[in-house]
Order: C-alpha cells, then sequence, then structure tokens
C-alpha cells in the first residue's frame, strides 16, 4: 500500500467534475441527444394486458405503412431468455405466447420518424386471450391463484431458507420478543434521462449499441447470449448517462430489440423510453413484506433475529432472488447476533418486474431492523443509542454470515450523529418534534456476485503517457454520474505523482476500455479505484527508472509528486514528468504504458444466495428530526444528519453530493414515493402522480465524514454512493414515534396513515 | 408528439370569435397551453384547429373599472402574481396564483386557462395502455361507466385549479364572450360534473373576470393543502371572504368555497347560512363547517383515501374560516 | 404546412419554418440542434426543457414553436460568452451542483432567471425559483449553495 505519511496533493481534495465544463453549458451529448446518419427511430409495442396468452401479431398493415423500414416480433429473435442471473430467466425480448405484465415486450418498429413510428404500432393487430391475474404476492401463493407459469406449477419463483446458530435457542433465552410485520412499496429510480439505446451493425455484421448501461461489460455477456453473437462481435459503449442509481445495471428489452431492428433494417436504429414507459417499465425496489422477529435479554443484548420476507417478483425473474436472498446477510449487519433464521419467498405476480435500486434489499430491511431496535430499546427501558452501542459490531470482527469486518467506524458515527443533534436532550420530549435514529452496514467494495457463471469483484485499468507527461486513462468502470471519473483521475493523479490537470479519462467502451464489472455495489471506487492505482504504479516504476538513470540516483531513494521525480529529501534534484516523457519517446526510443489489475482476494462468494461478501463495509448512523403537524398527519423533516464512514473522501465535494442526494432519495421514499398499481396499471406514471421531492422539500442535512482508513481500499477508501438513503426510512419513522406516538410500519409513510394511526392511539385513550 | 393542427392567430376578441363560430368544437383555444398541451399529448383531446389568443392585447389587460377590478383571461399567472394591486385589496387570490405549478407554469399559465382547467383523475386512461382501447371507456372518455364510482350515473373528475374557488369566494364575474357578450356568477360558470365542467358553448370562451372590490373590514384566507412544497395540485383547498359587522366576532357577510373536492368548487353554503350574522367561536365554526361538508360527496380518484380527504376538508374549511375572520378588522 | 417565423436565439436571428404542431423543444433539439433543453418528461413536470423566452423561465417542451415569433429565447448554450462562462455556471462547477447533468442545463437557467428578476435573493426565494426543476442526483442543497453563490458575484450577465 501507498504510503499515506505527509499530505496528499490531489486526494482528499475537492476537485471539480472533469465534464464540468460541457455539463453547464449543455454541451455533453447524452445518449438521448445523439444522433447517427440513416438513424431509425424505434418504438415498443407493449402488452395492453397484465396476463393473457398472445393467440396472433399481424404486422401487415404496420409494414406497409410508408417510412416504416422494419417491424419486428418474437419470431424473428431466437427466442432465448434473458437475466442478469442467468440461471433463472424467462424474460424474452419479445414475447411470443404469453404476457405476463402490462408493458411486457411484444413487437418492435423501425421508421423514419418518431411520428411514423407511433403510427405504425397502431397498426399492429394483437388478439389476445385473456388470463386471469393476481397482483398481490399474498394472493399468488393461494392454492387456486392464476399461474405465470405452469409449468412451474406454482407461483414461488424461489425459496431461500438459511439459518445460523440456533435461533429456537435464542429466543428461549430471550426476555422480550418482539414480532412485527413490515411492509415497503415499490419505489421507482426516476431517472431524468429516460433508458434508450441506439444499436447500429457495420459491414462485417458487428454490432455496436450504444446504452445506457451501468456496466458494459455485464451488457456485453448478456446480448452475446441473446442475439445471439460472439463476444467479439459486440462493441458497447457507454455515454454520459443522465441516472442509473442501480436500474441499468443489467440488460433491459430494448437493447437486445434495438439491435435486432437494426438488422433487420440495416440502418441504425435509436429507441428512447417515453416517460410513461420509464415509470412503468424501469427496474425498480422491489416491494416487500418482512415478518422480523427479534429477541433481546433484559440487559440489552440481542441474542436472535428470525424473518420471513416475501418479496413481490413480478412477472420475471431479474434480481429478486439475490435481493431477497441477500437480506439474510444483511440481518448478520450493524449488531453481533450469534442466532439468525431467514426466509425469503419470491413470488411471481403480474407486475412489472424489479431489479437493483440503490441498496439492493438493504433499505427495506433496514426499515425493519432499525425500527425494531427503537422498539426494543423502548421495551427495555434504554436510550437507544446506549442499545446500539452496546451491540454493534466493530473492526475486526467477522460477523456469522463470514463477513470479514475491516476498517469500522459505527461506534464513531454513532456518536458523532448523536452529538451534533443534541441526541439526549432532545429525546422524548414533549411536543410535536421528534428525533429519531437509525444504523446501516452496507457492501463497501463491490461484493463477490453473480457474473456470468461465476462469482468474482475484479477491475482493471491501462494507462498511457503522452510525450508531453499528460496521462490518458482508460478503464471500464462507470461514471453514471456520481463522479467516479473525477476520482479514478485524482487516485491515478496521487498515485503516479502527476497533477490532476493533466490526465484524461475514457472509460466504459468495451473496445477501448479494460474491464470492469461495473458499477454497483458501491465498489467503482474500491476495486476499480485499487486498478488504477496498479496501472499508476506500473507506469510510476518505468519513470522512475528513466529518472534513476537520469538523475544517477537509486531508485529506491525517489519520489513522484505533482509532476516531478526528485530525490526524497532534496527536491531541488529532480525532473519533471514532461521532460522525463519527452526523454523517454523522443531519446529512449520507448513509449510509457501501463496496466493495472484488481482481483479482490478478501471477498468470498456464496453460492447458495448469489451474492457473496465484501472487502470492506461501509456503516453510517441517521438521526432525523421531525415534526409532525397532527391535524393533518403531515411530517416536516425539520434535519437529518448523517455521520457516514466511508473510509476516506477523496473528493470531498463529490461525497457530500453522493450523500445528499442519497438522502433525498430516502426522504422521498419514505414519504412520499410509491409506484401505485391497480390490477396492474401503473395509476401514477408521471412526475405530478409520483411524488419525488422538489427542491421546496428537501431539508437541511449535514453529512458528516467518518475517516476510518480501511486497510484495502485506496487511500483508505471505501464506498459511499448507497449507503445513505438505507436507513433514513427507519429514522424517520422512529423520529415520529418519538414526536407523536404513533408506530407506522409500512412505507411510505404518508400523512393519512399518520392521522388514522393517531386518531387510533386517541380514541384507545378516550375508552 | 401533438396531433397535427391548422394554427390561427387573432389579432382581436371579434376575430378569436369569428373562428370559433365557424370551427365550434373542431378547435380550442390556446392561451399558456400548459394545461391544453397535456390534455393533448395524453391524447385526451385533438383539436383540427388552435386559435392562439395570447398576444390578443385586449385580453391581457388589469384594469378597473366600475368598483371591480377586471383581469384578461390571457393575464399570466405570474403578471397577477407581480400585481401590488392584487396583493393588497384581493389576498386570497394572490395567495391561490403563488402557489401554482412552479415558476414556468406561472408564467406561461393564465387566469383563463388555470379557471378552465380539465378535471383530473388517475383512471382516466384506465382503459388506454399504449394507444389501445382494451376495456370500457369512462364517462370523461365517451363511455358509460366510472371506474372510481361503481355503478355511478357520471364522471366524478375532480377539478382542481387554484384560482377558481378564491375567486367565487370574491364574488367574481366570468365574462364570456361568443356571437353575444354575458357575464355569469363565477359559481355558475360550473356545472358541477367532471366531464363536461363549464358551461360554455363551443363558439364562446372566456374574456375576463371582475371581481368587486371588496368593502372595507373585509377578511380573506386561501389555505392549499397539499403534500409536496411545489408542482402539486391541491388535495383540498380552502378559499375564505368575511365582512366584519359593527360588533366584535360577527360576520355581517361570509363565503367559504372548497376546491379540488369535486368536478367544480363547491360553496358552503349552509355554514354560510350558520355563521351569518352571528357571533362565533372557534367551536361554532367547527360545527358550522361540519354542517356544510357532510353532504358533499367525495371520491378517491387522486391517490388519496377519500376518508381523509374528508378530514382534510373540515380541517381546513375550519382554518380558512377563522383566518378570514381574523383578517377582517 | 409550415409556416415561417423570425426569432432570436441565443442572440442569433433566425427565419424559420415550422409546423404548427412543433413544440419550442422540438425546433431547438431536432432542427437546430441545440440539444441543452433536453425531453425528460414532456409535460411540463420535471423542467429539463427550461429555456428562457423574453427574460422569463418557460417550459419548451408545452410551448409552440410558433410562439418564439418575435420573441427572444436563451438556451443554456447561449449563456456563456465563448470561454467566459456565466456566474451561475460557474458556481455549479465550484459547488458541485450537479452530478449526471442531465437537469442542469435548466437548471442553470431557472437559477439565472430568478438572479435576474432578483439579484439578493433569500435561499427560500432560491428553492421557489428552482421548484419547477426536478433533481434526482444532488438533493438541491448543493445547487441552492452554488446560486446563493452566483448571487454574491453579480448579477448575472443577460
Amino acid at each position: 500500500m501507498a504510503d499515506h505519511g505527509g499530505e496528499f496533493s490531489a486526494v482528499g481534495k475537492s476537485f471539480p467534475r472533469l465534464e464540468g465544463f460541457e455539463k453547464v453549458t449543455g454541451a455533453t451529448r447524452f445518449l438521448t441527444d445523439l444522433e447517427l446518419p440513416g438513424m431509425l427511430y424505434g418504438k415498443v409495442l407493449r402488452s395492453s394486458f397484465p396476463h393473457a396468452r398472445i393467440i396472433s401479431i399481424d404486422t401487415k398493415r404496420a409494414e406497409e405503412l410508408s417510412g416504416v423500414k422494419a417491424v419486428i416480433t418474437a419470431a424473428d429473435t431466437p427466442k432465448i431468455p434473458f437475466c442478469i442471473i442467468p440461471r433463472v430467466a424467462n424474460k424474452l425480448p419479445l414475447e411470443d405466447k404469453k404476457v405476463r405484465y402490462i408493458g411486457d415486450e411484444i413487437a418492435a418498429v423501425a421508421a423514419e420518424t418518431e411520428e411514423i413510428a407511433s403510427e405504425a404500432l397502431g397498426l399492429i393487430e394483437v388478439v389476445y386471450e385473456e388470463l386471469p391475474a393476481v397482483f398481490e404476492p399474498e394472493d399468488a401463493l393461494k392454492p387456486d391463484a392464476p399461474l405465470l407459469y405452469e409449468e412451474k406449477g406454482t407461483n414461488i419463483a424461489e425459496h431461500f431458507h438459511k439459518e445460523y446458530g440456533n435461533v429456537e435457542k435464542g429466543f428461549q433465552e430471550a426476555d422480550h420478543i418482539l414480532d412485527d410485520r413490515f411492509e415497503t412499496s415499490p419505489v421507482t429510480p426516476c431517472c431524468m434521462e429516460p433508458r434508450s439505446c441506439i444499436a447500429s451493425f457495420d459491414g462485417s455484421g458487428r454490432l455496436t449499441l450504444i446504452a445506457n448501461t451501468q456496466a458494459p461489460f455485464s451488457l456485453r455477456q448478456e446480448l452475446s447470449k441473446v442475439i445471439p453473437l460472439p463476444i467479439k462481435k459486440i462493441r458497447i459503449i457507454k455515454l454520459p448517462i443522465g441516472g442509473a442509481f442501480g436500474s441499468r445495471l443489467g440488460m433491459d428489452s430494448i437493447d437486445p430489440i434495438c439491435a435486432f431492428l437494426s438488422r433487420k433494417s440495416g440502418r441504425p436504429v435509436k429507441i428512447v423510453n417515453t416517460r410513461e414507459e420509464e415509470f412503468v417499465t424501469s427496474r425498480y425496489r422491489y416491494r416487500m413484506a418482512i415478518h422480523l422477529k427479534t429477541g433481546v435479554k433484559k440487559d440489552g443484548t440481542l441474542v436472535a433475529r428470525e424473518a420471513k420476507v416475501i418479496t413481490d417478483n413480478g412477472a420475471h425473474n431479474y434480481q429478486g432472488y439475490t435481493i431477497t436472498a441477500g437480506l439474510c446477510q444483511k440481518l448478520t449487519f450493524v449488531y453481533k447476533i450469534p442466532n439468525i433464521k431467514f426466509d425469503g419467498y419470491v413470488v411471481y405476480t403480474n407486475n412489472v418486474y424489479g431489479g437493483a435500486f440503490r441498496g439492493y434489499g438493504n433499505p427495506q430491511i433496514t426499515f425493519a431492523a432499525e425500527s425494531h431496535i427503537d422498539m426494543i430499546a423502548e421495551k427495555l427501558g434504554m436510550d437507544v443509542l446506549d442499545l446500539s452501542l452496546q451491540n454493534i459490531v466493530e473492526p475486526g470482527y467477522e460477523t456469522i454470515s463470514n463477513c470479514q469486518i475491516t476498517s469500522c467506524g459505527l461506534r464513531e458515527c454513532l456518536i458523532r450523529a448523536a452529538d451534533a443533534t443534541g441526541w439526549r436532550q432532545k429525546r422524548r420530549r414533549p411536543g410535536r418534534r421528534g428525533i429519531g435514529m437509525a444504523s446501516m452496514q452496507h457492501a463497501g467494495g463491490g461484493i463477490k456476485i453473480f457474473f456470468g457463471n461465476i462469482n468474482c469483484n475484479y477491475s482493471s485499468a491501462a494507462m498511457k503517457m503522452n510525450e508531453d507527461g499528460s496521462v490518458n486513462l482508460m478503464t471500464g468502470s462507470s461514471d453514471i454520474g456520481q463522479g467516479s471519473d473525477t476520482v479514478l483521475a485524482q487516485i491515478a493523479a496521487e498515485e503516479l505523482g502527476i497533477r490532476f490537470e493533466d490526465i484524461r479519462v475514457t472509460t466504459a467502451d468495451t473496445d477501448l476500455t479494460p474491464m470492469c464489472l461495473g458499477t454497483y455495489g458501491d465498489r467503482v471506487t474500491f476495486v476499480g479505484g485499487r486498478a488504477v492505482q496498479s496501472a499508476a504504479r506500473d507506469v510510476k516504476k518505468q519513470l522512475l527508472d528513466l529518472a534513476s538513470e537520469i538523475l544517477e540516483a537509486n531508485i529506491d531513494d525517489l519520489e513522484s509528486r505533482e509532476g516531478r521525480v526528485f530525490v526524497k529529501g532534496s527536491p531541488e534534484k529532480g525532473i519533471s514528468i514532461p521532460e522525463l516523457a519527452e526523454f523517454s519517446y523522443f531519446k529512449k526510443g520507448r513509449p510509457i504504458l501501463g496496466r493495472g489489475i484488481y482481483d479482490d482476494p478478501i471477498s468470498k462468494p456464496d453460492y447458495g444466495t448469489g451474492y457473496g461478501t465484501s472487502p470492506a463495509y461501509s456503516f453510517a448512523s441517521q438521526v432525523a428530526e421531525v415534526e409532525v403537524d397532527v391535524e393533518t398527519g403531515k411530517v416536516k423533516v425539520l434535519r437529518i444528519t448523517s455521520a457516514q464512514d466511508l473510509g476516506k473522501a477523496l473528493n470531498p465535494m463529490a461525497v457530500r453530493g453522493q450523500i445528499e442526494g442519497a438522502m433525498a432519495q430516502g426522504i422521498g421514499s419514505t414519504l412520499f414515493e410509491r409506484l401505485d398499481w391497480v390490477k396492474g396499471r401503473t395509476l401514477n406514471s408521471n412526475f405530478l402522480d409520483y411524488r419525488m421531492l422538489t427542491a421546496l422539500d428537501m431539508p437541511a442535512v449535514e453529512p458528516i465524514f467518518i475517516e476510518s482508513i480501511d486497510p484495502n481500499g485506496p487511500f483508505g477508501a471505501k464506498g459511499v454512493g448507497e449507503p445513505a438513503l438505507v436507513p433514513t426510512a427507519a429514522a424517520i419513522a422512529n423520529a415520529i414515534y418519538d414526536a407523536v406516538g404513533v408506530r407506522i410500519k409500512s412505507l411510505p409513510i404518508t400523512p393519512d396513515k399518520i392521522l388514522a394511526a393517531l386518531e387510533e392511539k386517541n380514541s384507545i385513550y378516550k375508552r | 408528439m401533438l396531433n397535427r393542427f391548422e394554427y390561427i392567430k387573432p389579432k382581436t376578441v371579434d376575430e378569436v370569435v369569428f373562428h370559433l363560430s365557424r370551427l365550434g368544437k373542431e378547435a380550442k383555444i390556446l392561451a399558456g397551453g400548459t394545461d391544453l398541451f397535456v390534455q393533448m399529448k395524453k391524447k385526451r383531446a385533438s383539436p383540427r384547429y388552435l386559435i392562439d389568443v395570447v398576444t390578443v392585447p385586449e385580453l391581457s389587460q388589469i384594469e378597473e373599472e366600475d368598483g371591480e377590478v377586471r383581469i384578461g383571461s390571457c393575464v399570466t399567472l405570474a403578471s397577477i402574481e407581480r400585481s401590488t394591486l392584487v396583493k393588497e385589496r384581493f389576498g386570497s387570490l394572490w395567495r391561490a396564483v403563488q402557489g401554482i405549478g412552479s415558476p414556468q407554469i406561472r408564467n406561461m399559465g393564465t387566469l383563463g386557462g388555470n379557471l378552465c382547467v380539465e378535471t383530473r383523475c388517475r383512471y382516466m386512461d384506465f382503459f388506454h395502455p399504449w394507444g389501445r382501447e382494451i376495456s370500457d371507456k369512462c364517462f370523461k372518455r365517451g363511455g358509460n361507466l366510472c371506474h372510481v364510482v361503481k355503478g355511478g350515473d357520471q364522471c366524478h373528475a375532480v377539478m382542481a385549479g387554484d384560482l377558481a374557488g378564491a375567486l367565487m369566494s370574491l364574488c367574481s364575474r366570468v365574462v364570456i364572450k361568443g356571437r353575444s357578450e354575458r357575464v355569469v356568477l363565477l359559481e355558475d360558470f360550473y356545472t358541477g360534473e367532471g366531464k363536461e365542467v363549464t358551461r360554455i358553448e363551443p363558439d364562446e370562451f372566456v374574456t375576463q373576470i371582475r371581481i368587486p372590490f371588496l368593502p372595507p373590514c373585509s377578511g380573506t384566507s386561501y389555505l392549499k393543502y397539499r403534500w409536496r412544497e411545489s408542482l402539486d395540485f391541491p388535495i383540498v383547498s380552502a378559499a375564505a371572504w368575511v365582512l366584519k359587522g359593527p360588533k366584535q366576532g360577527i360576520g355581517e357577510e361570509i363565503r367559504v368555497v372548497l376546491g379540488a373536492l369535486a368536478s367544480a368548487p363547491i360553496r358552503l353554503r349552509r355554514t354560510e347560512d350558520l355563521l351569518r350574522g352571528k357571533r362565533v367561536s372557534d367551536d361554532i365554526i367547527e360545527e358550522a363547517v361540519h354542517e356544510g361538508v357532510k353532504g358533499i360527496f367525495m371520491v378517491s380518484c387522486l391517490g388519496v383515501p377519500v376518508s381523509y380527504i374528508r378530514k382534510m376538508a373540515q380541517t381546513f374549511a375550519v382554518k380558512a374560516v377563522r383566518e378570514a375572520y381574523e383578517a377582517a378588522h | 404546412m409550415k409556416q415561417p417565423i423570425e426569432t432570436k436565439i441565443n442572440g442569433i436571428s433566425y427565419r424559420l419554418e415550422v409546423e404548427p404542431h412543433w413544440t419550442l423543444l422540438e425546433l431547438l433539439r431536432n432542427v437546430l440542434k441545440l440539444t441543452g433543453a433536453k425531453d425528460g418528461c414532456g409535460m411540463g413536470e420535471c423542467g429539463s426543457c427550461t429555456v428562457m423566452m423574453d427574460g422569463r423561465a418557460i417550459y419548451s417542451c408545452l410551448t409552440l414553436a410558433m410562439r418564439a415569433d418575435g420573441r427572444e429565447i436563451l438556451t443554456i448554450e447561449g449563456l456563456a460568452h465563448g470561454d467566459e462562462l456565466d456566474p451561475v455556471q460557474k458556481a455549479f462547477i465550484e459547488h458541485g451542483a450537479f452530478q449526471c447533468g442531465y437537469c442542469t442545463p435548466g437548471m442553470i437557467l431557472s437559477g439565472k432567471a430568478l438572479l435576474d428578476q432578483n439579484p439578493n435573493p433569500t435561499d427560500e426565494e432560491i428553492k421557489r425559483g428552482i421548484s419547477g426543476n426536478l433533481c434526482r442526483c444532488t438533493g438541491y442543497n448543493m445547487i441552492v449553495e452554488a446560486i446563493r453563490a452566483a448571487s454574491k458575484k453579480g448579477v448575472s450577465r443577460g
């Protein structure tokens, strides 16, 4: 590991974004801004029924419309199902026999203009045989429920069971047992740029797909199976992307559909989702019903946790299983609990299928778990801060689920968040204001998760130095707006010893950049950063070799910093890196090129769940302060303080942006956001009826950075993107309870729920 | 994408009337476009002609005449917000316009447009995913059922525009021009039904709102209850005007109007009758409002439970009345 | 049938033939290739299509291209003077007021529109000024700080 002694020159500084000038002048070309010569516009015909057999599809009239260049149905495809977890794939890019949710893709058109493509869609005649549909997981589990996959004989897509320790014994030792049901709603990412893609084939039949993707190499794998095409015949390019948040991790039907249309028409094709399609068909956070049972001794020791989770999988398999199964690991987080029992049921319904959305199941399970901790503290007559401190994990601890914790600043997170908010003074005060707390633990460096058929967690990078000493850094990591390109440049600059301004970053092009598994699980800073460090070290060695020759010094006596290589302790005895580069290219006759690979040796795969461990864990404690209007039930969030252990803040401004943005999403999903499904229809498929936060709704928030300096992260850094929304729901729910004494166990906590709970509480008193 | 249409840009009110008289139902008036274009993009309206009236000078004036303020139907919401006359003399109107939509909506939207805003219901497109008809259309869409009130016999879509309630509480009148001109009380402009929301013929359009200057000792209030602090229409809105009488705590005249509960703003006449000329207290107001609200038929068509809406109607009507009493001095 | 309009966009005068049913957003993006304004929802609910017309922020997705006739339009592309960024643009970079950048053109123009009318706004007024622009990435507070910083640097250039 690099020596951290002394001040850093590039990391730990709030460098502005590399792409800042383009973004503030509107020069950034997002995919939706792009036009290729000869490009056609594609549109997708989607199912009108939640459950139906497709009897026939007649595309003749659409084909005959002037300006239409291709119409496709499943018959034009090899009908290979896809899924980011391949072994459970049951979604076809275009369905041929059956549709299972309103929005399921059945045909597509490519035409000269969007207008013509839309008109053509209207000319495709589909004959359906409507089937009974089921929309609630509990209904789908009933014996007489309509089956989405008749051959399966059940609507249970998967059942996952795991036990650690002995839960029955644990509950026997408990002095108090709490048993509660928590519910969450489906919440959608609301990426400001609708999902889109542009496909084109060259003369040799090689496909280039420009896609809104977080994981170009993963997408290439998926496409290769579904088109099908060999890997070498596919290029994926990711352009600046208008938001992703996990929802663009895997392939969506429009990606292969676009490719099929392009191949059939012989021209580039662009598909852009309408905003309605975005709301209806995006991957979203799965809704869950969580039965949680927690046992505690009267001295405050947590002894056992048992959970039964029912996940509404939606109509097709995607990440419902991994997310649900991964909840078991999360139950072993934050506190040392020796006995855990978990049952997860992933249930098919005729709703759209979900996916990864910032948190990967952690927001749902933490809402339940941290609400329970608050309830337990009350039962024991303890301050929940003390209860938490008594039970939390610590550096070096290995959970019963084999998660090895290295750096851990959770204790400091709790204490700092409590201090910053005046916790002890404000807790349990009379009046309408309340304060609540919740903590969380999350993957901080990626996860050994299924990719193709192996479990891995790696990244790679290439670095070339130009003749003027500037550097091109190439890596497969995807900057989805969180600023990873900038942070990776900072890591490169620090490790190599050049100035941040002299680095250009190219990412996420499967032809030009080395493989990275993608942006998910908070891995880019950690895994991508380590790969970049490795590449930088490779280049640095070449520079130091050259310098030792020119300066006639021992390599071990040299260091490089801010564009200069010099003898340690005698900075005047040195040479600038541009001079070194010029020397190498023009005198020595040798290009300077470096490579770096980081294959995370620390984390372990889990073949049962597909969701392994992480090389580092991030922690956070959030304190929410609210005021409840008891006449309306409306909750005003006064302030949220989030103390987050992120190892090291490589770019404080970018880190703050990630934390605050996550908190906005956390507040939204706690108080306002919910996809309203009625009989499979999404009733609020627009920004007016789906209430994400506006500027006037965002409260004051205070992020506190806790730097525990991870031993394995680049310069001590861990992931930061997901944690800040994970504990928000519980923190707010606990604050509401502190304020007015009502416990809401279903999300979102809308004013009508609070008012109803208050009325029930008051009527109890009146009896 | 909007459907194709012919664009007509008349220069005077007479020209507007001329085009309306020959085109009738085939044409729609275009003012701010913030509601019309949303309706067109959702395929709820596809007029063959758009008559753009927003630059007709007569429609963009704010003038005082005959003891009234007369605001042209094409005066933008932002202009009303900027008007010191409105802010000082018609507080409830000013408050109502302030909370509409967003700065951009207020820059574009007009008084006339807000008064004629389409009714709203999440089930209006229930039959229509991806442009396909798959089940029964509701009354609003030309069918014969209501998805919200099973077995119902009319459309209950909600009229949630902010200005109508405030203006009704201020005894406003609306000027409608067609072949002839008529001036009607705003409360008579609405049908109370969700499909054909306003009493206006295809060859007529709204040119002006006339608001009588309030007598001294008037107090007004406007409350907009919604969950987000921007963009959202109200879940319920409450407007009130009280004219203080010579004796303390007595309102000589009172108007209370609730909006966003039904297909038109609702005047709580029963509440007004119970409070007019009487000495009020919190309990009396509470009871009078309860009497006025209890008979209102409400539906849950916008994602909020109806029992909750009913409670909020009570809560905010009471608040609005109390505020108006307090403001009357 | 296309109709002629004369309009000034980012200081340049244009004589254009437009279809009546085109929105201003479509004119800007598809015809003039000014892709800074975005089509985020098409319904006037997200603000990513925000441009300025005669000095006021509007939703170009709900404005007819015909309406640009005789008016002055300012898009994000017209804000900087060559390499010299407007104070609001500079402040957005310095204060990390964007992440994915998709909402940023509309957000910056709403900020500028606010400062043009109200050079010294309170934070509440700033929030109100951008209350018609949705951002999913930042949580808004850093945007408010950027606009506040730009206001103290002097009035945004026009």
